[in-house]
């Protein structure tokens, strides 16, 4: 009988692992065919608070704006003509390239006759500052400018446009054209050449430069172009995927570091812990099924996963190892009459509230509005759920129903009996413990200093950032993630487009001033290709004013001119097509420059945005100052809005934690109805977390949100030891035992977390120095908080 | 409109660096004429032009237009050095500058600079071909643009002979805008140049102290050749 019951008991466990890897099977398929790995920041950028700057920052980052490259080529010598051959070999090896949107070495051919066809017929719209200009005074000056136009060089062919265009609205025109295409930069031979010795090649790429899998190959192909020039021609370049490239690379490869290094030592601390390959290999399941399911669901719910959330998932190595050691260490120390499932059993409660504190701290960052915190949620509070099932359901079935401790085990949990032997006699101490904690909390605490600068996110390379700054400076690049944008809504696109047109005709006005008054070195604007059709018509209201023909007369005679020579001109006033609009640019060559400064936006109603760029700003508040007075223009400094918006969204995570925490006091407190049992097992975790940040502060440390993040871990673990410690405080084999699993689960942690502390991610470094130590306090506090409860009770 | 389109190409040439707006060489466009009969005096007259090491000279340019009740007139100073480099260095009525060289054309006066590139705007480069290749005597090169008639003038007062070289445009769009050229000289030295457009106007330039013999220092050629306030 009994033996039937045995072979019974043994099926129910085959089955049940079986089951399990069934499971696993399933999950890992699942990520399979589905991994995608992003490391785009903007996944941490905010997308709520002001929706609409956040929708175009968002949209900026995939614009044509950062998709160009520019590539520089530079002779030994300063030799311009080594150059511009270097850079047209360049231009050459990567036209065919399929990541090449496309490819300029100069400014090509133009389509004058669609630039014609466009502007000429519309010249009646042209007119600026109609009030000064066909004063008296303005015409007179107007008249000087012609007389000196038909005296140069172009007069033989300014003097054919002149009868109908006295005013030179179109000659006006194409010179705001050219200087917005060129750029400032010099022609030579056809090619754009910077000071008289950089030759440029200009490429917009067909993906994101956030996109590594497009813009690696790319990046390899433009390496080759620079190695295949001739010897004392370098090149050097100005890229955004570039940077991300570098992060991407750098981030893979600290995972990857981190991953196999603490896969590595937690091999070796169990190797010396528990002797058994068997449950070496099974400490892992948990850690298995908590990556492979939070990966899962990632991938099925974000169709991808962003590289700091895989971060997070190496972080989870120390925390779901921890169920395994928990429940092996009482399976071998104080092993229960049922085997490893009664084990199982005898610590489900305290896995349970363990996990359940967890992802309750876990959970609260669901509700930022940071996409990539929201991944990192789920992927943490999957992950422990998982790990937890694995441990509690799975794992037991997989393990050996006796087995001994090993020698290094017995040793220590002997020795960590002895200890707490002795600290209970040590009331002194561990009181002077918990003081020392509290007052590194009270002094470091009121002294930190938050550091929300979104560059705390990612590492820059000071060598690539100068070669970049060096090669923007060339083309005199406007300053990326600063501008003014102008926003319209109305009942149709059209009418939102005009809107915005016409807010932008203000913030034209707007950055003129500024300019003139050294605000900002330069920017450039969608006004220049098209105003709004409210402007276009009161230039010709302007113009067709009674008595102007008859004044403009008289002023031209007064400079030379025959009367009656610009008749012509009024004639055509009448006869000319609408204004022009944005759609109307379509057909030339400008139709994409133009529409770069252009931005649709999500909204209720139709919303566009329209773009000015902006480059050498002296004084943003001044600048902000100025457009407050435009309703309907933003001045958006990207880094600065990042900034606050992390600034708020750290002060709102911190907000989640603490009210996190009062739920997983709760949830200690329900579990123990005992106000100091629950205390001890949760106050530790607070005060290893306080005096982390403390002791950040007093080194001088700037707390930013991943920091604030890292305590939310710190704060997740140190309540599992708590809980663990407190679930055995009635058994002191069973508190042993447990202890070590504490120690253990700590090692590991420490062992995972102290490499991330060596990353050179700064974003993964916060993560692992504020883990490493706040778990490190936290082993220290739990149990001092546990004895000292024991005296109490 | 035809006339304004080919106005707009002419202005994107040349006020929009980026250029290029013709596509191919104008010679491409125009069917092109049976070289002139060649005479001895026109390649004798065009071979001593290519002999000559530089040229100076003083300049009056007055240019009647249908626009202007009064001529717009100008004077300086020319400089011509092989091969192919012209400076004219405007005096009054306002102090300017234009330099053109193999491949652009630069511009300065009170009102600013402006460059433009020649190779990529064909317009211009036929126009400015027409003082340098006269002034480099490159016959082939003015065979391609111009039909030429190279006449002896009756002697006047100061019993000097003269000669008469008539350029008719022979490609577009230089035919859509210039008539004729009409260059009276002797020897090798250019006494005056007529421009007569096709709507009428004209531009008459003559040439004073003409030193055909010019040599040019290597200082004297970074001086004259280049823009004011340039290095």
């Amino acid at each position: 009988m009994a033996g039937t019951k045995d072979r019974s008991a043994g099926t129910g466990r085959a089955l049940r692992a079986g089951l399990g890897w069934l499971v696993i099977a399933g999950l890992a398929i699942v990520c399979w065919a589905r991994m995608a790995v992003t490391t785009d920041i903007t996944a941490f950028m905010a997308d709520a608070g002001d929706a609409r700057l956040a929708g175009i920052s968002r949209q900026l980052a995939q614009s044509e704006l950062t998709r160009t490259i520019v590539l520089s080529v530079q002779a030994e010598g300063d030799d311009p003509a080594a150059a511009l051959a270097g850079a047209r070999a360049v231009g050459e090896a990567l036209a065919s390239d399929p990541e090449v949107a496309w490819l300029r070495t100069g400014p090509g051919p133009i389509d004058g006759e669609a630039i014609h066809a466009v502007y000429f017929p519309r010249r009646q719209y042209l007119l600026d500052d109609p009030k000064d200009r066909l004063s008296d005074a303005g015409l007179r000056a107007a008249a000087a400018g012609l007389k000196q136009e038909l005296g140069r060089p172009t007069g033989q062919i300014v003097k054919r446009v002149a009868p109908v265009d006295p005013l030179l609205l179109y000659p006006g025109q194409l010179r705001r054209l050219e200087a917005a295409r060129a750029g400032g930069l010099d022609v030579v031979e056809g090619q754009f050449l910077a000071d008289g010795r950089h030759a440029l090649v200009l490429l917009a790429t067909r993906h994101s430069p956030f996109d590594a899998g497009s813009q690696g190959p790319l990046q390899a192909a433009i390496t080759a172009a620079a190695r295949g020039l001739p010897a004392g021609v370098t090149l050097e370049q100005s890229a955004v995927a570039r940077f991300a490239l570098a992060a991407e690379s750098s981030m893979k490869a600290d995972i990857s570091r981190i991953s196999t290094v603490s896969i590595v030592g937690l091999l070796l601390l169990f190797v010396l812990m528990f002797r058994s390959p068997r449950l070496i290999v099974l400490a892992m399941v948990p850690l298995l099924a908590g990556v492979l399911a939070a990966l899962a669901a990632c991938l099925l719910l974000f169709g991808s996963v962003h590289g700091l959330t895989l971060a997070f998932g190496a972080t989870l190595i120390g925390v779901c190892i921890d169920y395994s050691v928990h429940l092996f260490n009482h399976h071998l120390l104080a092993p229960a009459a049922g085997g490893p499932e009664a084990s199982a059993r005898g610590i489900g409660p305290g896995l349970w509230l363990g996990a359940l504190t967890t992802i309750a701290g876990f959970a609260g960052l669901a509700w930022t509005s940071f996409p990539g915190l929201r991944e990192v949620a789920l992927f943490a509070s999957v992950g422990v759920l998982a790990a937890v099932l694995a441990t509690r359901y799975w794992l037991p079935s997989m393990m050996p129903r006796e087995a001994r401790a090993g020698r290094v085990a017995t040793l220590c949990a002997a020795g960590l009996g002895r200890g707490v032997v002795w600290l209970r006699g040590q009331r002194g101490a561990l009181i002077g413990l918990l003081l020392v904690a509290v007052a590194a909390t009270a002094i470091g605490v009121p002294r930190v200093a938050f550091t929300d600068d979104i560059k705390l996110l990612t590492t820059t390379d000071p060598v690539m950032l100068a070669e970049d700054e060096r090669v923007r400076g060339r083309v005199a690049r406007m300053d990326s993630g600063r501008f003014v944008v102008a926003i319209g809504s109305g009942v149709d696109v059209a009418a939102a487009e005009e809107a915005a047109l016409a807010v932008n005709d203000e913030v034209f006005a707007a950055l003129t001033a500024a300019r003139a008054a050294g605000e900002l070195e330069e920017f450039r604007s969608l006004h220049t290709f098209v105003r709004s059709a409210a402007a276009q018509r009161r230039s010709l209201a302007a113009l067709q004013e009674p008595g102007l023909a008859a004044r403009l007369d008289a002023a031209f005679v007064a400079e030379g001119f025959r009367a009656g020579s610009f008749a012509g001109f009024f004639t055509d006033l009448s006869s000319g097509p609408g204004p022009l609009t944005v759609s109307d640019l379509a057909a030339t060559p400008l139709a994409d420059l133009a529409r770069s400064f252009r931005v649709e936006l999500a909204a209720e109603r139709p919303t566009v945005a329209v773009l000015s760029l902006l480059r050498g700003v002296k004084d943003g508040a001044t600048l902000r100052e100025r457009l407050g007075a435009v309703t309907g223009s933003h001045y958006f400094d990207q880094a600065e809005a990042m900034t606050t918006a992390y600034a708020g969204y750290r002060a709102r995570t911190l907000e989640l934690v603490l009210f996190g925490l009062l739920g997983v006091f709760v949830l200690v407190l329900l579990r123990y109805r005992n106000f100091a049992v629950a205390l001890a097992a949760f106050a530790p975790a607070v005060l290893a977390a306080g005096a982390t940040l403390g002791v950040l502060a007093l080194c001088g440390v700037g707390v930013g949100l991943l920091h604030v993040v890292a305590l939310l871990l710190v704060l997740s673990m140190g309540v599992d030891y708590g809980v663990f410690l407190a679930e055995s405080r009635d058994d002191p084999e069973g508190f042993t035992a447990t202890l070590l699993s504490v120690v253990i689960a700590c090692l590991s942690t420490v062992l995972g977390f102290g490499l991330l502390a060596m990353s050179d991610s700064p974003a993964l470094r916060a993560i692992g120095v504020t883990v490493g130590l706040g778990v490190l306090l936290s082993l220290v506090l739990a149990p001092a908080a546990m004895l000292l409860g024991e005296r109490r009770r | 409109m035809t006339c304004f389109a080919e106005f707009s190409r002419k202005v994107v040439g040349v006020v929009l660096v980026a250029g290029g707006l013709l596509a191919g060489p104008a010679a491409a466009q125009g069917p092109v004429a049976a070289p002139v009969a060649s005479t001895p005096a026109l390649e004798q007259l065009l071979a001593r032009f290519a002999a000559m090491s530089g040229l100076s000279a003083k300049f009056r340019e007055e240019k009647r237009m249908a626009l202007l009740a009064a001529p717009l007139v100008s004077e300086g100073t020319l400089y011509f050095a092989p091969k192919g480099r012209l400076a004219r260095h405007i005096t009054a009525p306002a102090p300017a500058t234009v330099l053109i060289d193999e491949g652009s054309l630069r511009f300065a006066d009170a009102g600013g600079t402006e460059t433009m590139s020649l190779t990529q705007n064909p317009v211009v480069r036929l126009f400015v071909d027409s003082f340098v290749k006269i002034f480099a005597g490159d016959r082939v090169a003015l065979e391609r643009m111009y039909t030429m008639e190279l006449a002896a003038l009756p002697a006047a007062a100061d019993g000097v002979a003269r000669w008469s070289l008539r350029l008719r445009p022979r490609v577009a769009p230089m035919t859509q805008i210039i008539e004729r050229l009409e260059l009276i000289g002797h020897d090798v030295a250019l006494e005056s140049m007529r421009v007569v457009e096709v709507g009428g106007d004209e531009t008459l330039t003559t040439f004073s102290e003409v030193d055909t013999q010019r040599r040019f220092t290597v200082e004297e050629l970074s001086a004259l050749f280049r823009l004011p306030g340039q290095r």
